[in-house]
């Protein structure tokens, strides 16, 4: 994944930025959204309409996003950026997923391109992430600081995304932690639980 | 008068794992966002459910428990 390319901060700066007008400061930007057969399904503006809760940007794992973008003051070359997507928790420590990396160094002020989303969006055939969410990126560069919060929506075949994996492997670990399995295995998964679990009465 | 042996920690754990399953499907079926915070009322929600039926729910028999009996 090329997490540090001028064309994935862009496209950060785009996506999030989309979502919420009054929440990008430091920088602005365009973004469509393009599907696998380069139809155009989704537009926003950051500051300007979209990507809101009710109205999420959307992107397709497969798809690209054509973009152009500024910053205000002066490029963020060499600079930090950070994204985080709310988890909703409300658990300390774990309300977001932060990804961080360099901005390169060759990043100028403002710019445009078309970023495919395959290589940023899909690990082994399946997608990273898919659904609705609020994500905050933030960029800093000596003195420079650029900051958009907003909604996108991720989508894909739902069985082809890594959390559906791992919610049916979760709702295996149910069946056997709730000793509903199959009968000829009942007896051996309730001792065993049973013996590291002991102390229970 | 119901005797069976209780097993809440494991129905802790049973309701955990459902709940994670369920709001997890949730999220990719696009039923609720990811960033909301109703998937974590439904994994508190199942495991509560999960204790509650581990210590009031019914017994029953385990496999073999006659033959040893």
């Amino acid at each position: 994944m090329r997490w540090c390319s001028q064309g994935w901060w862009a496209f950060l700066i785009t996506t999030a930025g989309t979502a919420g007008a009054a929440s990008a400061r430091g920088c602005s930007g365009n973004g469509q959204s393009i599907d696998e057969k380069g139809r155009v399904i989704d537009r926003a503006s950051a500051p300007g309409g979209g990507g809101t809760e009710d109205d999420p940007f959307t992107v397709k794992t497969k798809g690209k996003i054509a973009y152009d973008y500024a910053v205000d003051q002066d490029a963020l070359s060499g600079g930090k950026w950070t994204a985080e997507i709310d988890t909703g928790s409300p658990i300390p420590g774990t309300e977001t997923i932060s990804f961080s990396g360099d901005i390169d160094p060759g990043s100028s002020q403002s710019g445009e391109g078309v970023e495919p989303l395959e290589d940023h969006l899909n690990v082994g055939g399946l997608a990273v992430l898919v659904g609705k969410m609020k994500i905050t990126i933030t960029g800093r560069a000596s003195g420079v600081n650029c900051r958009v919060v907003g909604w996108i929506e991720i989508t894909d075949s739902p069985v082809k995304s890594i959390l559906f994996i791992e919610a049916v492997i979760l709702f295996l670990f149910f069946i056997a932690m709730a000793g509903v399995g199959p009968e000829y295995n009942q007896g051996l998964a309730e001792d065993a639980l049973d013996e590291a679990l002991n102390k229970e009465d | 008068m119901n005797t069976g042996k209780r097993h809440p920690i494991r129905g802790f754990f049973a309701g955990l794992f459902m709940g994670l399953a369920v709001a997890q499907f949730f999220v990719v079926f696009k039923v609720v966002a990811l960033s909301t915070i109703t998937p974590w009322i439904v994994v508190v929600v199942l495991t509560i459910l999960g204790v509650v039926w581990a210590l009031f729910g019914p017994t029953r028999a385990r496999k073999g428990a006659s033959a040893s009996a």
